[in-house]
């Protein structure tokens, strides 16, 4: 308080000043500020988060480069030019080629094809098979969760990519069996957090009210479980893209991925290794694609994840 | 308690089966016969393979023999390998996999734990930055590059290290950090999320307000609970560093059940993919229920004599 | 005011928050004295500024982002503010203990109830860990709960709500402390198990002359256990008074506000009960003149201007407000 102040306080003070003026406050309006819908402001959380946008943007550039970036190069990527093996990165081969003289530009952006496409088409019937039977559990509950829950469990016990090995041996190995053999066991972890959910949500107040109005179980089901476990849902398809497609990559390198002149990154970096420290491009291409692919995915899965639950964000 | 241990091991008795009547199936799904692939094999010889491996009889009876021999921890001969049986390679190779998984784990545990630490409590500080982008490269960077690139630099080009072979302790080193590296990220974030949850928790307040200082409240009520999760990653990280296996040791050239499952699935040696791989699954087992133990014994909250049902962790 | 008596002595206390809008002004200039095994009651909503001021006793404002901007606390003759963490760790526990709001939440879901106590008895009363196995047994006795030698080994889970604020009122006055904070004690409890604790915390405060802070926003637990009331608008305390001046007759507005939206036994059954319209200031922009003026009744243009200072009504009442400045005559 200054010393000036205090003096008028103590004295005497005009009595002008004692008007009476207007209250400013009315009725209490609530929630003014609150005109984003959540849709929205989930956009705006992920939109301001640097780290996820950047991750976005990576993404798109590898998926657009991975339709055109074949288009652009003089040069297919299955044609083989024995005059042309293992050269380095060129004017003329921007990646270098490999040692049957096929263009890396062009193999690693249909590499980034059949990875990409792998990795989205495994998250998809993960995603599909998933919310099914997490839904089946959730929803029925009593002995139909039960029985689906113990043969997730027994299916879960075995580690992932020995069941995709087991079932790539079996079935042979091209894009689409690699994907079936993903999915065998790739849901379980959806369908639990999709039931989970389920659980959860099915005792909150506004489906009881919506059950009480006689709304029937399947609408109540779509109307209002599946929206309100979209979060967690789309999380977990965009942190299984990249894991699908290491799996992809990972039974490249044992040799069960995609078969010549096809190339996914995972068969180009196993191509590589034998050679790659005379010719590193031809290892440094796929992998550092890979590499920057499955990071992209990461931080932007991350990055959903912290917009959707800001609770959890650090 | 007793219950629990024994809902958990009949879970684990009746995945195991389930795995081993999968496989089975599986392989047998395979048209034709294991041999038609060696072109230079006589007819007879052929004949008397098929017969050897008991191939002619019928399905049902190779079935219950297979399943007979297997209560016997008989997994058959090896169909590649010569006069070994399935049984004796898992066993020889598998002292090489153990030694180096278990360093591994204990490795990745230590030091996940404690990079996650140290991000935590450097909350938004250059090092928790620093450590949680070495976290995302970590998951994102492929262990079979990763092993290739250090084993090059660090074996061939500089000589550190011995390029391959469990020889020596240094043999260690690469191969741990090639298993190891992804392990650790998780546990790092893990860690970190955990305890900057636990640390803004209201019963650390409380510790504070007892006057406790804050290095005992860290290590006596905010670890403890930070690490709970940690437990619960312990069965998701056997099975990483399982698969992680399979490649490092191919690419160090380590003679375990890594390298040996590679060999079965590029030389289609079926008896031995099958024996590994219920091999693997029994030890994941064996890893989650010990993990169920160990969560168990530490959070008070969890009763052991309910149904499990409710929370998986997810991972 | 300043006797031998007083255990508490808080003068001109500012506390501010350091966010990404700005610094927002948490305490502004608090003021207040608390006697040896005096009950005072702060009062106010959320965001006066009343659990900043009971944290800033105990130094657990976390920093960044509060800071003590200026001001002392006197506690027990020594000035808190000067203190170093590990001078403040051998006080906090031992010569203060503090209740929180939410007890499911504030104590530590992997320790038992009886180590929680005895952690604090080992740090301060150089115990052993039978006596202070002993000694915990026997607080929980104190508060109340059945069979404690069962008790004592158990987790906070398998605890009542009540159960566990009694438990965690042992552990605030295991070591017998001079202060006792009660931050909002009630809050989170069943109305019975509120008269319940409230009960408790008086006895207690009664045999073993313990000095209260309770900080609350319900003014009607006040009236059952404390002795004097601070409330406090904004940041500011807006009036001070006893018990009875503050229920009987209330000077500032604010207070007035207050207990008209609280029900009350002896009030007319049709005499509706009036919330006070608005929300409480900006605080990261605080007016200059009164906080209060926007929502005020009886605002005048001074109040937009300049905040008055506290006058006085009696030795224990003061009220800050323009209403009873000596040069305001009711036209």
């Amino acid at each position: 308080m200054q010393p000036a102040e205090m003096n008028t306080q103590d004295g005497h003070i005009d009595s002008a000043q004692f008007a009476r003026i207007e209250k400013q406050a009315k009725v209490t309006e609530v929630g003014v500020t609150r005109s984003r819908s959540a849709g929205q402001e989930i956009w705006y959380r992920l939109r301001t988060n640097h780290w996820a946008m950047f991750g976005l943007y990576v993404l798109a550039v590898v998926i657009i480069m991975a339709i055109i970036g074949p288009l652009i190069s003089q040069y297919d990527y299955y044609t083989t030019n024995l005059d042309a093996t293992n050269q380095a990165p060129s004017s003329e081969y921007w990646f270098g080629t490999d040692n049957l003289g096929r263009d890396m530009f062009s193999r690693t952006w249909k590499g980034a094809q059949i990875s990409l496409t792998v990795g989205l088409a495994a998250a998809l019937a993960d995603l599909l098979i998933g919310v099914l039977m997490g839904g089946i559990m959730g929803y029925f509950g009593g002995k139909v969760d039960e029985f689906l829950n113990r043969f997730s469990e027994v299916l879960y016990a075995i580690p992932y990519l020995l069941v995709v090995i087991l079932v790539s041996v079996v079935l042979g190995s091209n894009m689409w069996t690699i994907v079936l053999a993903m999915s065998i066991t790739g849901w379980i972890n959806m369908s639990w957090i999709v039931r989970g959910q389920i659980m959860q949500l099915k005792n909150q107040e506004y489906v009881l009210a919506s059950r009480s109005m006689g709304a029937g179980g399947f609408h109540i089901l779509l109307r209002h479980l599946v929206p309100n476990s979209l979060g967690p849902i789309i999380v977990t398809v965009a942190l299984s893209v990249p894991s699908a497609i290491f799996a992809e990559a990972f039974l490249s390198f044992l040799g069960l991925g995609v078969q010549s002149p096809a190339a996914s990154w995972g068969v180009m970096i196993n191509d590589a290794l034998s050679s790659w420290k005379m010719y590193p491009w031809q290892l440094l291409f796929p992998a550092g694609m890979l590499t920057i692919t499955m990071l992209a995915f990461n931080i932007f899965g991350d990055g959903l994840r912290d917009a959707f639950d800001p609770k959890m964000k650090v | 308690m007793i219950r629990f241990l024994l809902r958990k091991t009949v879970n684990i008795v009746l995945s195991l089966f389930v795995l081993a009547t999968a496989t089975f199936f599986l392989m047998k799904a395979i048209p034709g016969d294991p041999f038609m692939q060696e072109k230079n094999v006589p007819d007879v010889v052929r004949q008397n393979l098929i017969k050897f491996y008991g191939f002619d009889k019928p399905m049902w009876e190779q079935y219950l023999v297979y399943l007979n021999n297997l209560i016997h921890l008989d997994l058959g001969m090896s169909m590649r390998q010569q006069y070994q049986s399935v049984s004796d390679i898992i066993a020889r190779s598998f002292t090489y996999s153990l030694q180096l998984g278990l360093v591994a784990i204990v490795v990745s545990i230590i030091v996940g734990i404690a990079v996650g630490l140290i991000a935590a409590l450097y909350h938004r500080k250059l090092i928790d930055k620093l450590a949680m982008l070495f976290a995302t490269l970590g998951i994102a960077v492929p262990n079979f590059v990763l092993g290739t690139i250090i084993q090059y630099y660090f074996a061939n080009k500089f000589r550190f290290f011995d390029v391959a072979g469990l020889n020596d302790p240094s043999d260690f080193v690469l191969p741990t950090i090639a298993l190891s590296v992804l392990p650790i990220a998780f546990i790092a974030r893990l860690t970190r999320s955990t305890m900057l949850e636990v640390l803004s928790a209201d019963y650390i307040r409380t510790a504070k307000a007892k006057g406790i200082g804050s290095l005992t409240i860290l290590i006596r009520h905010a670890l403890r609970n930070g690490l709970l999760p940690v437990v619960s990653y312990v069965g998701p990280m056997t099975a990483n560093i399982i698969t992680g296996s399979v490649v490092v040791e191919s690419i160090f050239g380590i003679a375990g059940l890594g390298k040996f499952f590679t060999m079965s699935v590029s030389n289609r040696d079926y008896t031995l993919i099958m024996g590994i791989t219920l091999f693997y699954a029994a030890i994941l087992m064996f890893a989650r229920f010990l993990t169920d133990i160990a969560y168990a014994l530490i959070d008070p909250r969890i009763k052991m004599m309910k149904k499990g049902g409710g929370g998986h962790a997810a991972g | 005011m300043n006797d031998n008596d007083t255990v508490l002595s808080v003068k001109e206390l500012q506390v501010a928050f350091r966010t990404r809008s700005g610094e927002v002004q948490g305490v502004r200039n608090v003021t207040f004295d608390l006697k040896k095994g005096e009950a005072l009651a702060i009062v106010g909503e959320s965001g006066s500024g009343k659990s900043v001021t009971a944290q800033s006793i105990m130094r657990l404002i976390p920093s960044p982002p509060g800071m003590v901007k200026g001001g002392t606390i006197q506690f027990n003759g020594q000035n808190i503010l000067k203190k170093s963490e590990k001078e403040m760790e051998a006080i906090r526990g031992k010569e203060m203990g503090m209740i929180f709001q939410d007890p499911m939440t504030s104590l530590n879901p992997t320790m038992t109830i009886g180590r929680q106590i005895t952690e604090v008895l080992i740090k301060h009363q150089n115990m052993d860990k039978k006596q202070a196995r002993l000694r915990a047994i026997e607080m929980l006795r104190l508060v109340g709960l059945p069979s404690p030698d069962q008790r004592f080994s158990q987790y906070p889970h398998e605890f009542s709500g009540g159960m566990r604020q009694r438990a965690m009122i042992a552990i605030a006055l295991a070591c017998d402390p001079t202060l006792l904070i009660a931050d909002e004690p009630t809050t989170a409890l069943d109305v019975t198990i509120q008269a319940q604790i409230l009960e408790l915390m008086k006895d207690l405060q009664e045999r073993l002359g313990t000095s209260i802070i309770l900080i609350t926003h319900d003014l009607g637990i006040v009236a059952d256990m404390c002795d004097r009331v601070i409330v406090m608008y904004a940041g500011k305390v807006v009036e001070e008074g006893t018990k009875d001046e503050i229920f009987k007759n209330p000077k500032h507005p604010y207070t007035r506000g207050l207990l008209r939206s609280l029900p009350r036994l002896d009030q007319p059954k049709d005499e509706p009960l009036i919330p006070i319209d608005g929300t409480p200031p900006n605080m990261a922009n605080p007016p200059i003149g009164c906080a209060f003026c926007d929502r005020c009744d009886f605002a005048m243009k001074i109040c937009t201007e300049v905040d008055s200072k506290m006058i006085t009504h009696s030795e224990t009442h003061a009220s800050r407000c323009w209403l009873h400045h000596s040069s305001y005559r009711e036209e």
